[in-house]
């Protein structure tokens, strides 16, 4: 694995706006993706790790605000991007795999008629070619029948297939990331094993940068290079995912590897007390510290700062400050 | 193509009974309610027998059941019965003054549905911006107030103090009307060639069309933004974003179609609704139309000519929806096919 940086996002702040006032979602992420490098992204419902993902195309939602931080993708902050460079991003270098198939495509239109507009915009080719590209994608995410999927509309196709067209939308071009938020979380439950492992096998082949959203711990643990573990918009963990997995550091980290509900165990996982806090007035401090049973004075006065534990392995924990 | 042709003979078959239900529904009423028809159309003074004359021609001496069962053969022979009022046949009635409310409503349409995509998609773009603001309060307003107060605004405004348009009537002082061959006079008059007149005609047509139209268009124009609205948060409009595709692709295509689905369904019924609305605007206008025909059937209790005043209605209702369902199916394919 090469060590050029090809994503870098420094401490980004993204609040949302809403009639209650403004949530206070992403509070600080730092989250790092080399050329070829595959990262898994952690953390419980709600934690930011969809904020987090669509910050990088500039995609949030309408009401999202982008109150500090930067993006920089080969060394340019996308977040200062122009239209034809931010265009030219979202066209040929980074693609995404949304949370779930059935609301990211558009019901009114067949799943062929988006794959060329998709193409035609990005290549700017004839309709001979471009649904010949189409089809090839199609044909790489696993699709038995490309040209009867081609023709579908959304609401034809079961989940699993919605899932793969969306993969197949990703694969088109020769991308440098792909983005996967949770691409199998709205999946049936025997279909989630294979769609996962065509992503990773397509992945891997393509030896393509890759960030793996998920909360299904076993398959981030077993595919991805590195971790970042996040909570309450904070990345409060990264590092190697065999030391982030063997050698969890930080308090909630523990407590989430301990969730995982071990099949060969006799005892339930506990859970963790408490729950995410409230955006709108979130906790000082470390945003853990409510539900941390380590809690000391300072946690509820500043963020605390990263610690290199052990070799590329940090933790934002006051437990670890030297 | 032939599935939808299939689909539309389908509404048509469900309309039939509904169109049914509303005959026999509204034939009950118009004998049951109070006040004696053939009384009404004798006058106050006819002699006793004169009054039984007209009920025995209204076969209302007859039960119920039979007057509707002979309504209902008279009505395959294309005769609706006589009518009390006009003292004719009121398929004749029929023949003679739908046709020029028919025009009319049309131009309302147009204008209803032209006005409602311009204003609703200006908003839906801009919105929460000043465009929409100003969409918003022309929205209220046009909801708020009445027709037939349009009619009469437009009127003093754009006829008497600033005289662009005529104050009422179908043709200008001097203008020979074109020779009756549909009776749609806008049709009529490009037959015998009378393009002048064509023109007088639509020229006449602009205000008590445009007064029509307005409250319709104010709210279709209002759920055209609120679905666009609501559309642009859609992941799957985060997902062609995310594609590259240029907003204003996403805008007019991705956006704009699924936010057209509720809009149309509306649209339909409000474009129905113009007939019974156009009434006031008809009598302020002294538009030779259908809708003045239908309240003075109404005073007068001509039971013929409320029931074909009615089954119009209903039948112009049936026509919307089926256009409606088609067009909605067409933007929609989930809708066409799960019915098969
Ligand atoms: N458009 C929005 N307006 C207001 N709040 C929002 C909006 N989108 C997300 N949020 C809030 O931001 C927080 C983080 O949401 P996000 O979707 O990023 O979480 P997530 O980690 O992806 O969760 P999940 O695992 O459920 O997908 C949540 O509390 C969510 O309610
Ligand atoms: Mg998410």
């Amino acid at each position: 694995m090469s060590k050029e940086v090809l994503l870098e996002i420094k401490n980004l702040h993204v609040g949302y706006k809403t009639h209650m006032g403004v949530s206070h979602v992403l509070n600080g992420v730092n989250l790092t993706v080399h050329k070829g490098e595959r990262v898994g992204v952690i953390g419980e419902s709600g934690s930011g790790k969809t904020t987090t993902m669509k910050s990088i195309l500039r995609i949030l939602p309408s009401n999202a605000i982008i109150k500090k931080g930067e993006i920089f993708y080969k060394g340019k902050n996308v977040l200062e991007m122009k239209e034809d460079e931010l265009l030219n991003l979202r066209r040929k270098k980074i693609s995404m795999i949304f949370q779930d198939p059935t609301s990211a495509l558009n019901p009114l239109f067949k799943v062929g008629q988006i794959m060329l507009d998709i193409i035609k915009y990005s290549y700017k080719l004839e309709d001979e070619e471009a649904k010949e590209m189409a089809l090839k994608a199609l044909k790489e995410a696993a699709l038995p029948d490309p040209e009867r999927v081609f023709d579908s509309y959304p609401f034809q196709l079961s989940g699993g297939m919605r899932q793969r067209v969306c993969i197949a939308l990703a694969l088109i071009g020769d991308r440098e990331l792909i983005i996967a938020d949770e691409p199998t979380t709205n999946l049936d439950v025997t279909i989630k094993a294979q769609v996962l492992n065509l992503l990773t096998s397509l992945v891997r082949e393509k030896n393509v940068g890759w960030i793996f959203v998920s909360q299904a711990l076993g398959a981030v643990r077993e595919n991805v290079d590195r971790v970042y573990v996040m909570y309450a918009g904070n990345i409060i963990e990264w590092g190697p995912s065999r030391k982030v997995f063997s050698n969890p550091l930080h308090p909630y980290t523990q407590k989430l590897l301990e969730c995982v509900p071990k099949l060969t165990g006799k005892e339930f996982s506990k859970g963790i007390r408490g729950r995410i806090p409230n955006y709108f007035k979130p906790p000082s401090g470390c945003r853990f510290h409510p539900r941390c049973d380590y809690v000391l004075d300072e946690c509820k006065k500043s963020v605390p700062e990263a610690v290199e534990v052990e070799h590329e392995h940090f933790v934002a924990c006051n437990l670890y400050r030297r | 193509m032939r599935a939808i042709w299939k689909y539309i003979w389908k509404r048509v078959l469900y309309v039939i009974p509904t169109l049914v239900g509303l005959s026999i529904l509204i034939f009950i009423l118009s004998r049951v309610l109070p006040g004696d028809p053939a009384l009404m159309a004798a006058g106050p003074n006819a002699p006793k027998w004169v009054v039984e004359q007209i009920r025995h021609q209204l076969r209302l001496d007859k039960p119920l059941w039979e007057q509707y069962y002979y309504w209902l053969v008279d009505l395959f022979h294309g005769d609706l019965g006589y009518s009390t009022y006009t003292k004719r046949s009121v398929t004749a009635d029929v023949i003679e003054y739908l046709p020029a409310s028919l025009q009319l409503i049309f131009m309302a349409a147009l204008f209803e549905i032209g006005g409602a995509l311009a204003l609703g998609i200006i908003a839906g773009r801009y919105a929460y911006r000043l465009p929409d603001n100003i969409v918003r309060v022309i929205a209220y307003i046009g909801i708020s107030v009445p027709s037939f107060v349009w009619g009469l605004l437009f009127q003093l405004v754009f006829a008497s103090l600033i005289p662009l348009f005529p104050t009422h009537g179908m043709y200008s002082y001097g203008t020979v009307p074109p020779p009756r061959v549909t009776g749609f006079s806008l049709i009529d008059a490009l037959i015998a060639g009378q393009f002048d007149t064509f023109v007088d005609i639509l020229w006449h047509m602009v205000l008590p069309a445009f007064a029509l139209s307005l409250g319709a268009m104010a709210q279709d124009a209002r759920i055209i933004r609120a679905g666009m609205v609501e559309n642009t948060e859609k992941e799957h409009v985060s997902l062609v974003r995310a594609y590259g595709i240029p907003e204003r692709v996403i805008f007019s295509k991705y956006i704009l179609k699924p936010s057209l689905v509720p809009a149309v369904t509306v649209m339909g019924m409000d474009i129905a609704s113009l007939l019974g609305n156009a009434f006031m605007v008809e009598l302020i206008f002294q538009w030779p139309g259908f809708s003045r025909y239908g309240i003075n059937v109404m005073l007068n209790k001509d039971i013929n000519g409320i029931v074909a005043v009615v089954l119009v209605i209903g039948i112009l209702f049936a026509i919307a929806n089926i256009i409606v369902d088609v067009v909605v199916a067409y933007l929609d394919p989930r809708i066409g096919r799960r019915s098969q």
